[in-house]
């Protein structure tokens, strides 16, 4: 596929996505229970995946397959690959100088890393959350348009800016501050604010870099009300080091342990209760890490 | 083992003599501050005192309105707007060169450049800043202007002279270009142009853009635009280094491109810096004196309107070429002359620090703290 058509593409999904949310919104209020149905269907997949920075190797073969609407958690201790993975999905780590990226990562069955694959185009189509809210110095109602006028899809932007900020729960608290400062807001709206950024260009799939380990607790479990909403519509990776959250919020678990390993990698349920390896559960019990 | 405190431990009182070189440092150092600050206030007083002898004898309205610059002819009289006029035509034509060819420097080393390229081109940017400015006014006294009003590169325009002279821009499909004759010989009505290739009759027909003239605003303020890209380059690339990657790879995350993140995300963000560094480069334009005083020539007027081209084609004077003028005859005594030299100066000195003020309000509005 090349960079043009992988353009439109994005383009017209992201039209006809408008809709197929609001439907999956409704969906979302009557149908409430616990564990997400997904569909199964993987959407991204890596296959032997390998990164070195320099000569350091901060991921060992990774094989990962992420499911469609579906929270997947990743986690692990510090340094062991776990940003670096999820930054590998939408071709962050180009960003890198120093990084050397082997192996497949596929997105709707295509190599992202193939030689014509636009990564400005894929980013389009999978958006990112950050570990510190990092909103534009620019007004609240410009970090949300942001996006969509980098995209020039600016039909309906008063529309789809305050849809953005309904989704992440933060339009209630700023409809009336639109035109103020994004810098003005608490770090836990900034972080909303963050999350509405990256769900207004309608994105399929949503990384989250240990998105409130910045924030206090109060503010940190309304972002994780927000991901179990946003999952109904998105497909969310977040990555973490807080073990109750992912077991809170997540369908499944990927542990990464030093060395950029992925130790094991399966229901969320699964992981917590009766991990298959040692290493897995002596980490999750706190015996190291 | 803990150490019994008081008696048996070193002393600990403070010896004299440290004290005393304590005192002294600071002394010394706070001398040095108060010394800026005197020298400052010294040249503000001796320029109002001068300038103050000089509204004695001319009445200060006559000199801020008045459109006649001529000190040194009797009658003298000493309307300083032609010489404003002077400046401000070096300031937009530096500005126009030197603050997007700047600003494009400085996105250039601080988004797109890999290092070792920027640590090259940066230090030699800055060499630019060093060259002395004696240098720049022959640069464009002896080959800007040969250059831009030599036959090929520059084409004269030619309208109907129905059109009159007051028509600044020209749809194309309306003009003749021909090659420029050496020495610009001006067509009159039922002229006939000769040049090598072709021989054109040209009736009703007047120059739009007249030739260049020997000295000419044009090459001196491509000069000082030249002088002062380094200042505007290598202070807002300082701003620009210092965003924050995160807002870089914010932008990056939502789709944008090299050049969305650098025009929308780190450009605004790096505002305030940017807006100083074209202050701070533009004050420098005003100050300027030798390249204009060497290319811009010494015929103060006021500004030609609308056809505004021909400030930049003709012979001007600056604020600060005046000053050297009437510095540089001979024998002028306490005369008003030369109290007209403190006049422009403090004329010269309110304008930038009006820019200055202006500046820092702006700056202070666009200043963000990430």
């Amino acid at each position: 596929m090349s960079k043009e058509e992988l353009d439109d593409e994005s383009d017209d999904e992201s039209e006809g996505a408008v809709d197929s949310s609001l439907i999956g919104m409704e969906v979302a209020d009557t149908d409430t229970k616990d564990r997400r149905p997904g569909t199964e269907e993987a959407v991204i997949e890596t296959r032997d995946l390998n990164v070195y920075y320099g000569d350091e190797r901060a991921l060992h073969d990774v094989n990962m397959e992420i499911h469609e609407r579906e929270v997947t958690a990743i986690i692990g201790p510090s340094g062991c690959g776990k940003s670096t993975y999820l930054r590998c999905i939408n071709r962050m780590n180009d960003l890198v100088e120093a990084a050397i990226i082997e192996g497949e990562v596929r997105f709707g069955g295509m190599d992202m890393y193939g030689d014509d694959v636009d990564p400005v185009a894929l980013r389009r189509r999978i958006g990112m959350v950050f570990q510190h809210p990092n909103p534009f110095p620019k007004s609240i109602y410009d970090n949300v348009a942001y996006g969509l006028r980098v995209q020039n899809r600016t039909e309906h932007l008063d529309e789809k800016v305050e849809q953005a900020l309904k989704d992440a729960a933060l339009w209630d608290e700023v409809n009336d501050q639109l035109d103020e400062s994004a810098m003005d807001l608490s770090g836990g709206q900034q972080q909303r604010l963050c999350i509405a950024r990256a769900i207004a260009v309608d994105p399929e799939v949503i990384l989250m870099d240990e998105p409130t380990s910045a924030l206090d607790p109060v503010a940190g479990s309304k972002i994780e009300d927000l991901i179990d909403d946003l999952a109904e519509e998105y497909t969310v990776v977040i990555v973490t080091h807080n073990m109750q959250q992912a077991a809170r919020i997540s369908d499944r678990t990927a542990v990464f342990l030093t060395g950029g390993e992925l130790v094991e990698y399966d229901d969320t349920e699964k992981i917590f209760e009766n991990p298959e390896h040692q290493r897995v559960e002596d980490y999750i019990t706190g015996k190291f890490g | 083992m803990s150490r019994q405190s008081g008696t048996d431990g070193p002393s600990l009182e403070r010896p004299d003599f440290v004290v005393r070189k304590e005192r002294l440092y600071r002394r010394l150092l706070a001398g040095c501050a108060a010394l800026t600050v005197a020298v400052t206030l010294g040249i503000i007083l001796s320029l109002s005192n001068g300038a103050l002898t000089f509204f004695g004898d001319v009445s200060i309205v006559k000199f801020l309105t008045g459109t006649n610059w001529s000190p040194l002819v009797a009658p003298s009289e000493y309307g300083v707007l032609p010489l404003v006029s002077g400046t401000l035509i070096i300031v937009v034509g530096s500005a126009v060169v030197a603050l997007p060819i700047g600003l494009g420097a400085a996105i250039y080393l601080s988004e797109y450049a890999d290092p070792r390229v920027r640590s090259v081109v940066k230090p030699a940017l800055e060499i630019l800043a060093g060259v002395p400015t004696v240098i720049y006014g022959y640069f464009a006294l002896v080959y800007l202007t040969p250059i831009l009003d030599a036959p090929l590169p520059i084409e004269q325009v030619i309208i109907p002279s129905w059109l009159g002279f007051s028509v600044p821009i020209i749809p194309s499909w309306l003009t003749f270009s021909v090659p420029i004759i050496p020495g610009g010989v001006p067509l009159l009505p039922e002229f006939t142009l000769v040049v090598p290739e072709f021989t054109l009759v040209v009736s009703e027909f007047v120059f739009v853009v007249p030739s260049l003239g020997a000295f000419n605003a044009l090459s001196a303020s491509i000069a000082v635009g030249i002088m002062i890209i380094p200042m505007v380059s290598s202070i807002s690339e300082d701003a620009m280094s210092a965003v924050p990657d995160s807002l870089r790879e914010a932008a990056y995350g939502l789709g944008s491109t090299k050049f969305d993140v650098s025009t929308s995300v780190v450009v605004p963000a790096a505002a305030s810096g940017i807006i100083s560094s074209y202050v701070l480069a533009l004050s420098r334009a005003i100050g300027e004196t030798m390249i204009v005083t060497m290319a811009a020539g010494q015929s103060p007027k006021m500004p030609y309107f609308p056809n505004v081209l021909r400030n930049f084609t003709d012979s001007i004077e600056a604020m600060t070429a005046s000053i050297v003028k009437i510095a540089s005859a001979e024998s002028l005594g306490q005369t008003a002359t030369y109290e007209a030299m403190f006049a422009i100066g403090l004329t010269l000195f309110g304008l930038t620090l009006t820019m200055n003020i202006l500046a820092e309000l702006v700056r202070r509005r666009f200043r963000e703290v990430y």
